[in-house]
């Protein structure tokens, strides 16, 4: 009979544990302590926007700024329990950085599409205000 | 007796250019914070010598303007002096942040000191997420005491002043 797999664990793969000092490990815990308290701000303010979005009428900005709020929450909270993971265990240190930093890229990139695309728009609006400044 | 920290952490090639790709980003966001936070610096600012020199002014045009700043000028200056604070912070978490990217761009790029490096930029990660939760917090709590003061005030108003219903009209006595 197999047995079940353990999901919760990543393959062991890379070192084991890297040998962070004591005082690396505090900072790593506090680093853990302040991404999730800044995920769950993330996520409220997410969710807070989702329900405010309908009033006074619909705003499509709300929903993309909900959206986006909600999943950098999400990342940033997944790539905290990751980073949690290296100082408080010597399981699979390494594969737990990996995994932290790819949630982490997840939510660096989300932003930074996201501040692309405004100015990109930004660029856009001031175009069509100088041509039709110069067409006047 | 702590263990030398290591020359390498032997991370795979992808995942040297997924951490590589990571600082990258991180550090997009942080000169685009650093942009945002001198440009609302230098607004701050305009609006701050604008507001003082309407002040100052003996030009008609700007009489309703000068009025309006005597009539509210400490909610203004504390106004000014937060938006400068944000302005300053906004910053400065931008550049905490540029630091963390590079520090873990040298992770991926160097096999100097990766576990040194991996511990510097989770100590300049730390202070950028906790300048922004304590921001949070902070506006927070100078809302609700904006809202609490004006609920406060309004409350103290109608128990003050009850109107044209008493026997001389009402008194014009504001909290």
């Amino acid at each position: 009979m197999s047995q079940p797999e353990d999901f919760s664990a990543p393959p062991a793969a890379g070192l084991s544990r890297v040998p962070f000092t004591p005082r690396e490990e505090r900072t790593l815990r506090s680093l853990a302590n302040w991404m999730q308290a800044a995920a769950v701000i993330n996520v409220i303010g997410g969710v807070f926007n989702l329900v405010t979005m309908f009033y006074p009428r619909l705003n499509v900005g709300k929903l993309i700024d909900a959206v986006v709020g909600i999943l950098v929450g999400v990342w940033v909270f997944l790539a905290a329990s990751a980073f949690r993971k290296v100082a408080a265990t010597d399981q699979a240190d390494q594969s737990y950085l990996v995994e932290g930093f790819t949630h982490l890229r997840r939510a660096f990139l989300l932003q930074s599409i996201l501040v692309l695309i405004v100015l990109a728009l930004i660029c856009v609006v001031m175009l069509i205000i100088f041509v039709r400044a110069l067409s006047h | 007796m702590n263990e030398p920290p290591l020359s390498r952490v032997p991370f795979r090639a992808d995942e040297e250019a997924m951490i590589a790709s990571m600082a990258r980003w991180m550090r997009f966001i942080a000169v685009y914070t650093i942009i945002v936070g001198f440009l609302l610096f230098f607004v701050v600012l305009v609006i701050a010598v604008f507001l003082s020199v309407a002040q100052g002014a003996e030009d008609r045009s700007l009489a309703r303007a000068r009025e309006f700043i005597e009539a509210h000028a400490a909610p203004l200056i504390v106004l000014v002096a937060a938006a400068l604070a944000a302005a300053v912070v906004v910053t400065w978490s931008g550049f905490v942040l540029y630091q963390a990217g590079d520090n873990f761009s040298l992770v991926a790029r160097t096999d100097l000191a990766d576990q040194d490096y991996l511990a510097r930029g989770f100590e300049k990660l730390r202070v950028y997420y906790m300048i922004q939760v304590l921001t949070v917090v902070f506006f927070v709590i100078i809302a609700l005491l904006v809202v609490f003061s004006t609920v406060l005030r309004g409350t103290s108003t109608r128990t003050v002043n009850p109107g044209p219903a008493g026997p001389h009209g009402g008194s014009h006595v504001t909290a």
